[in-house]
């Protein structure tokens, strides 16, 4: 129980002295240098941390005080986070290597009633896909999206003109014009 | 062998010579406010719309760090300024960087540099930087380029009587307003970073003279330490560095999970039934 909570030094601090303060996250070099099983304890420990923090985050808002250092939450999730993209690159190298398929979550090119073709990740079924389940990419537009996808970029190539007209009009503008409150006309941003 | 040639170059130590070198971006970027308010995605395809607190165009630096108290107000105050003027439609700036960003691989100052000032009052005069700011590419010198300034703002309202300052003001780096001394004839000079003799390192050299310019050992200076090597370590909290850099990686063709499994003596027999992914 006592697990979930600071070192009681911590408490009602403004900022945490040095000496109780912990340091930065562990980087990627350092956790590549580690087995599985290291990895998983770090986990696990950074785990803990984080439901400490976490606690004495809410113990801290209840009685609206601010929480000392609450960079140590970003720490510990950053790296947590950092643990998982390095696993995922050993999961990656041995599934390809025995597999010849990526670790990573598959992806399918789909292509949406407007007209846009993108990458979509794709979801697990225990079926394969009835008809009309399964998303493509199409070649062929049906008229509306043509429509849109013919003025999509246009409107794009709108925005970019307006841009670049308010860059120049506003490298026009001199000191004076400021200074005397006249000259170039005023825009509204939208 | 074009990998190996790249991982044998030496690595550039002025990138991270930052106050803030070990705080976790995420935490910066959110008391800076420059994160989004609300992502509007999954858009069939079509960009994310996303609306800011601040833009980070929009964004203005300080000499103070972001985690602060008192600038932490003041980019509070600022998001709510932004948005209301954004909620009710009213004229405001389009955005854009208010100067432009110097690159790390160009940077050559830091705090505790003997750098001269060109401009102003104390034009000529030689002093030691106090503090940078790469987002403005400004630098404060200690004691020079002052502005006599109230201490605290509106002191007189509290009833406590308003005490004046000598408040040192930014110089613009980009714009040549303060330059670095040359140790060989101490006058002003411009600076670049090259490999030294042994090819290992990279220092910094007058380009006048060629001449090193020492990187002063106020630069290592971060949040956590002094110097790297004073670092305090925290008792149960922080890990030891030779035990981090203990290598224990063995590899092995298995993958984490299996890894685990084996570790921990569970069994897995039964044979997953094919999936389908669409």
């Amino acid at each position: 129980m006592k697990q979930f909570f600071d070192n009681e030094a911590n408490f009602g601090k403004a900022e945490l002295r040095p000496k109780n303060r912990p340091g930065r996250s562990w980087t990627e070099e350092e956790q590549r240098l580690k087995s599985n099983s290291d990895l998983h304890k770090l986990w696990y420990v950074c785990l803990k941390e984080r439901n400490m923090l976490i606690t004495m985050k809410k113990a801290h808002i209840s009685r609206a005080r601010n929480m000392p250092n609450p960079e140590r939450l970003d720490r510990v999730q950053e790296s947590m986070d950092r643990i998982e993209t390095v696993v995922h690159e050993r999961n990656d190298a041995v599934f390809k290597l025995e597999t010849g398929v990526s670790a990573a979550p598959k992806k399918r090119t789909t292509t949406s009633f407007a007209g846009f073709t993108y990458e979509k990740q794709a979801t697990e079924h225990f079926s394969p896909p009835k008809s009309g389940e399964k998303q493509y990419e199409v070649p062929y537009l049906d008229d509306d999206a043509y429509t849109m996808q013919k003025l999509w970029p246009e409107k794009e190539f709108m925005k970019n003109r307006d841009k670049i007209d308010d860059e120049k009009r506003r490298e026009a503008r001199t000191e004076d014009m400021d200074r005397f409150k006249r000259g170039a006309p005023r825009v509204f941003n939208r | 062998m074009l990998t190996t040639r790249v991982l044998r170059f030496p690595r550039k130590p002025f990138v991270d010579l930052d106050y803030a070198r070990h705080m976790p971006s995420a935490y910066v970027e959110r008391t800076k406010r420059t994160v989004p308010r609300k992502v509007f995605g999954d858009r069939f395809g079509a960009p994310d719309i996303k609306m800011y607190y601040v833009h980070p165009d929009d964004y203005l630096p300080s000499h103070r760090r972001p985690w602060e108290d008192k600038q932490l107000s003041s980019h509070l105050q600022r998001s709510d300024k932004y948005f209301s003027a954004q909620l009710s439609n009213k004229y405001f700036d389009i955005r854009r960087p208010k100067s432009q960003r110097i690159p790390d691989t160009e940077w050559t100052f830091f705090p505790g540099d003997l750098v001269q000032v060109m401009v102003g009052k104390d034009k000529g005069r030689q002093g030691l930087i106090l503090t940078i700011s790469r987002d403005s590419s400004e630098v404060i010198v200690d004691g020079l380029h002052t502005k006599l300034g109230e201490d605290m703002e509106g002191s007189e309202k509290l009833g406590v009587d308003k005490t004046l300052r000598w408040q040192e003001q930014p110089l613009s780096v980009s714009k040549k307003q303060v330059m670095l001394v040359d140790p060989n004839n101490e006058q002003p000079c411009e600076a670049r970073w090259q490999i030294n003799g042994a090819g290992d390192e990279y220092i910094r050299v007058s380009t006048a003279s060629g001449y090193e310019i020492p990187i002063p050992s106020q630069a290592k200076v971060t949040y956590e330490y002094l110097q790297p090597e004073n670092y305090i370590e925290v008792e149960g909290k922080d890990t030891p560095s030779d035990v981090v850099l203990e290598r224990t990686y063995v590899p092995k063709i298995a993958s984490f999970e299996q890894e685990i499994m084996e570790e921990m003596g569970i069994k897995e027999e039964r044979i997953p039934k094919p999936t389908f992914w669409y």
